[in-house]
């Protein structure tokens, strides 16, 4: 039962990662780097405020079109708001870079008028 | 002769009406109780046979040692069935055990029915959220000191909520009197002082015609707007014992009619409301009712002012064009009037204080706004917990309830406005339509962002329930999941929402969506509710209470194995702190290795279960199979792992 229910954080992260980026079949070194960027935006708590996909959440949307690489980095560094400022010494520049490229790789959402569950009737 | 226990019988006979029979003769009858109880012990001589008393077989000193005839907690059954109290809730205790079988055998277990509940917060909390749908309040009895410690966060967040509740304590007053053990630790001098910064009122009667008086009148205070909780401590002797004397009456009562705003500063208002250019109504706990929705709505068409409501109460329909609630910040800043209506927290919404490291704030506002604020918040107030919130200054405060004061306040509103200055104001509906209608259009967009990730998006999974229910008559009593509920369903009845918990004490999601799901089960409402996992677990045996009462509640979970809130804050300070990341963030603060299987936990206490579900595609087969269930009167629970927020 325990260890049934050990297993399903491994299942949501393949899950995520299926949905979120779609893994070839030979990982390129790109997909590699969005991978570990994946890892990474978990581990030091972005998806706490963005969400595990960059869709927002306390914090804006921040997925899928982040900003450019140095706007993304100067905004992490020096945030506008209230966002916590994560300094080089908690987060480095190889990590964010990462990061950037995991929220690059998530795919687009899907229109309105495609969701009936979004409809308006 | 008139035997002691004749008399007795006579005071019961004329029920809770008459008075009568001297104070002497009363005495009298005592005096001869305690010799009585001398001899009582012994087996019937012929002498005692000889004084038979209306126990088949027992003297009437045998009949006084081993029985109790008519029992003073008899009599404070009769004055709580007097108020109409549908259901006490109640953890079991001794010091209140002659009042729980009265209300059980005496009263017959109706009106009140005795709710068995598994925490004493549970309890208070099921009262709390009940009186927010069916408009009184419930009682609660709680086991003397351990039981009001366990009640009094859910009393604070009642106070707070200004939620009426009549909360009854069982205590042993007199030390001579209490048996060794048990009866000194669960008695206290002053038993309510451990709640008494955060209820109304409290009383520790000492005679029944004592109980009756401060019962009516915590009634009536809890009722009074600003309501809020009331306690009675109920001492055990007066429960238990034989019924002395005479028996008072028990008066109808008259509830207390709320005051309204005076006529005069409505009247300066309406003025300041109907020259204004961008007027908003900025409201919180107004509609009590109903009626508090229409009257609101009315105002504001008046005014073709937008309405920003924070959602303490369901106070405004958002399928009408004036509910601009997501346009907030604008609003607020482009404000040249706004008035604040039973406002929780005034000062909030016209100001910011950021969690940064220095705690510096800003205004919102224009400098040159005019601030009104219409409540009961000045006719109430208590010193020692700061729910009160900040000091607003601002340049017309008017006490007075604002749903009672709305029907002056709008006509003082139509008679001042002249037919150039109606039409003038009639043009600024098709701009704040438009306005809406974007507002909308924006929600709908936003909502698809992370719509097909797992774990589930917050806004996926409230417009999946929303298919699921939108044909019922529903009532969500939780909070709205990261408000989508406020922005995508259409929330246009009293009973749509019911506001939050008040103090912020967490625990009170899960049993106050028991309490306003057993309010709509006579009204057959399909009752949703959110329920996050933190809260589930402070007390989940409310599940219990749900099934065994045959509560019938939808409870779709927003599980994402933390608390998280506290995620974030730590977050916050190790990332200010530069340390640690995302790994000590955790520490403390989610359920993890092992998660907590919830669908098992509820189906343990009689619940119809499912999940987790963590794949947005099985959730519409799951929450049809949960909403048949909860069809048949039964409670139903769907576990769902969501994304953080
Ligand atoms: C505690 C919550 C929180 C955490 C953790 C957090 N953010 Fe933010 N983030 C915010 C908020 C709130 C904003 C909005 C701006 C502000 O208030 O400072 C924001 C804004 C941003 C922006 C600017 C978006 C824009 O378009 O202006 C970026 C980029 C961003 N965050 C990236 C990150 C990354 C990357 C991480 C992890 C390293 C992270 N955030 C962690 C709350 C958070
Ligand atoms: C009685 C009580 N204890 C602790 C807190 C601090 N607190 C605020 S939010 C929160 C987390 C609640 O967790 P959950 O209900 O799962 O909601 P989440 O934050 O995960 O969305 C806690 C512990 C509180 N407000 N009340
Ligand atoms: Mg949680």
């Amino acid at each position: 039962m325990q260890s049934k229910n050990r297993q399903i954080p491994i299942a949501f992260a393949v899950l995520t990662l299926v949905a979120g980026i779609s893994i070839g079949t030979s990982a390129t070194q790109e997909d590699e780097e969005a991978d570990r960027g994946k890892k990474d935006f978990v581990e030091v708590g972005c998806y706490q405020c963005h969400g595990y996909q960059g869709q927002g959440g306390p914090g804006g949307r921040i997925a899928p079109k982040p900003l450019p690489l140095e706007a993304f980095t100067r905004l992490v560094r020096r945030p506008a708001n209230v966002m916590p400022a994560y300094s080089p010494k908690v987060l480095s520049d190889e990590q964010l870079k990462r990061i950037h490229k995991y929220l690059e790789s998530i795919p687009e959402d899907p229109e309105v008028s495609t969701l009936p569950a979004l409809s308006e009737e | 002769m008139t035997t002691r226990r004749d008399f007795l019988k006579g005071v019961a006979a004329a029920g809770t009406l008459s008075g009568l029979a001297s104070k002497s003769e009363a005495q009298a009858a005592q005096a001869e109780t305690q010799t009585r109880a001398a001899v009582s012990a012994l087996p019937p001589s012929s002498y005692v046979e000889a004084m038979e008393s209306d126990v088949p077989g027992y003297s009437e000193a045998e009949a006084e040692h081993y029985f109790v005839q008519h029992a003073g907690s008899d009599f404070m059954a009769d004055v709580i069935k007097s108020l109409g109290i549908d259901y006490i809730a109640s953890n079991p205790g001794s010091s209140h055990r002659g009042l729980q079988e009265s209300l059980v055998n005496y009263g017959g277990n109706t009106k009140p029915e005795w709710l068995t509940c598994l925490h004493e917060e549970s309890s208070v909390a099921m009262g709390h959220a009940y009186s927010k749908i069916a408009y009184k309040p419930m009682a609660m009895a709680c086991h003397s000191t351990v039981g009001l410690q366990h009640a009094a966060m859910a009393i604070y967040n009642a106070y707070c909520d200004r939620a009426p509740l009549i909360v009854f304590g069982g205590n042993h007053l007199d030390a001579a009197d209490r048996r060794p053990g048990a009866e000194w630790s669960h008695a206290a001098q002053d038993a309510a002082k451990l709640v008494r910064d955060f209820v109304k009122w409290d009383d520790t009667p000492h005679s029944l015609q004592h109980f009756m008086e401060s019962t009516m009148r915590a009634y009536k205070i809890a009722t009074t707007p600003p309501m809020g909780p009331v306690v009675i401590i109920v001492d055990g002797h007066l429960q238990e014992k034989e019924v002395e004397g005479n028996l008072p009456r028990i008066p109808a009562l008259a509830p207390t009619v709320p005051p309204q705003g005076e006529i005069g500063a409505l009247r300066e208002v309406a003025r300041l409301l109907v020259n204004a250019e961008r007027p908003v109504i900025l409201v919180d706990r107004v509609a009590h009712t109903p009626e508090g929705m229409t009257r609101l709505v009315e105002l504001a068409e008046a005014l073709q002012a937008p309405v920003v409501d924070r959602g303490g109460r369901m106070n405004f329909p958002n399928d009408h064009y004036l509910n601009q609630s997501g346009r907030r910040g604008q609003l607020i800043r482009e404000a040249d009037v706004i008035l604040g209506m039973e406002m929780y927290d005034f000062w909030g919404a016209v100001n910011t204080m950021r969690d940064l490291v220095h705690r510096e704030s800003s205004r919102r506002t224009r400098s040159d706004v005019k601030l009104i604020s219409l409540g009961v918040n000045d006719l109430f107030i208590k010193a020692n917990y700061q729910s009160f919130q900040r000091y607003q200054p601002v340049d017309l405060s008017i006490g007075g309830d604002a749903q009672a004061s709305l029907p002056s306040l709008t006509e003082e509103v139509r008679r001042a406005m002249s037919a150039g200055r109606r039409s003038q104001i009639a043009d600024r509906e098709k701009g704040l339509r438009e306005a809406y209608g974007n507002m909308q259009a924006q929600s709908r967009r936003r909502a698809t962002y992370g719509w097909n990730s797992s774990p589930i998006s917050t806004a996926r999974l409230t417009m999946e329930v929303w298919q699921q229910i939108k044909e019922h008559d529903w009532s969500l009593v939780s909070r709205g999941l990261g408000g989508w509920p406020q922005r995508l369903w259409k929330m246009n009845k009293h009973y749509h929402h019911i506001g939050f918990s008040g103090g912020g004490g967490v625990g009170y999601g899960l049993p106050a969506s028991v309490g306003a799901a057993l309010a709509n089960r006579e009204h057959g409402r399909l009752t949703v509710s959110f329920q996050s996992d933190g809260d589930l677990n402070y007390a989940p045996g409310v599940l219990w209470t749900a099934a065994h009462h045959g509560i019938p509640l939808l409870s779709v979970m927003h599980n994402n194995r933390a608390y998280h809130q506290e995620v974030m804050h730590l977050q916050r300070i190790a990332t200010r702190r530069q340390r640690g990341a995302d790994g000590p963030a955790k520490i403390g603060n989610v359920f993890e290795d092992p998660f907590i299987d919830y669908a098992t936990l509820a189906k343990s206490m009689g619940w119809w279960s499912t999940g987790p579900i963590s794949d947005p595609a099985d959730l519409a087969p799951a929450l049809k199979r949960a909403i048949d269930v909860v069809s048949q009167g039964e409670p139903a629970l769907v576990d769902v792992v969501c994304q953080p927020r």
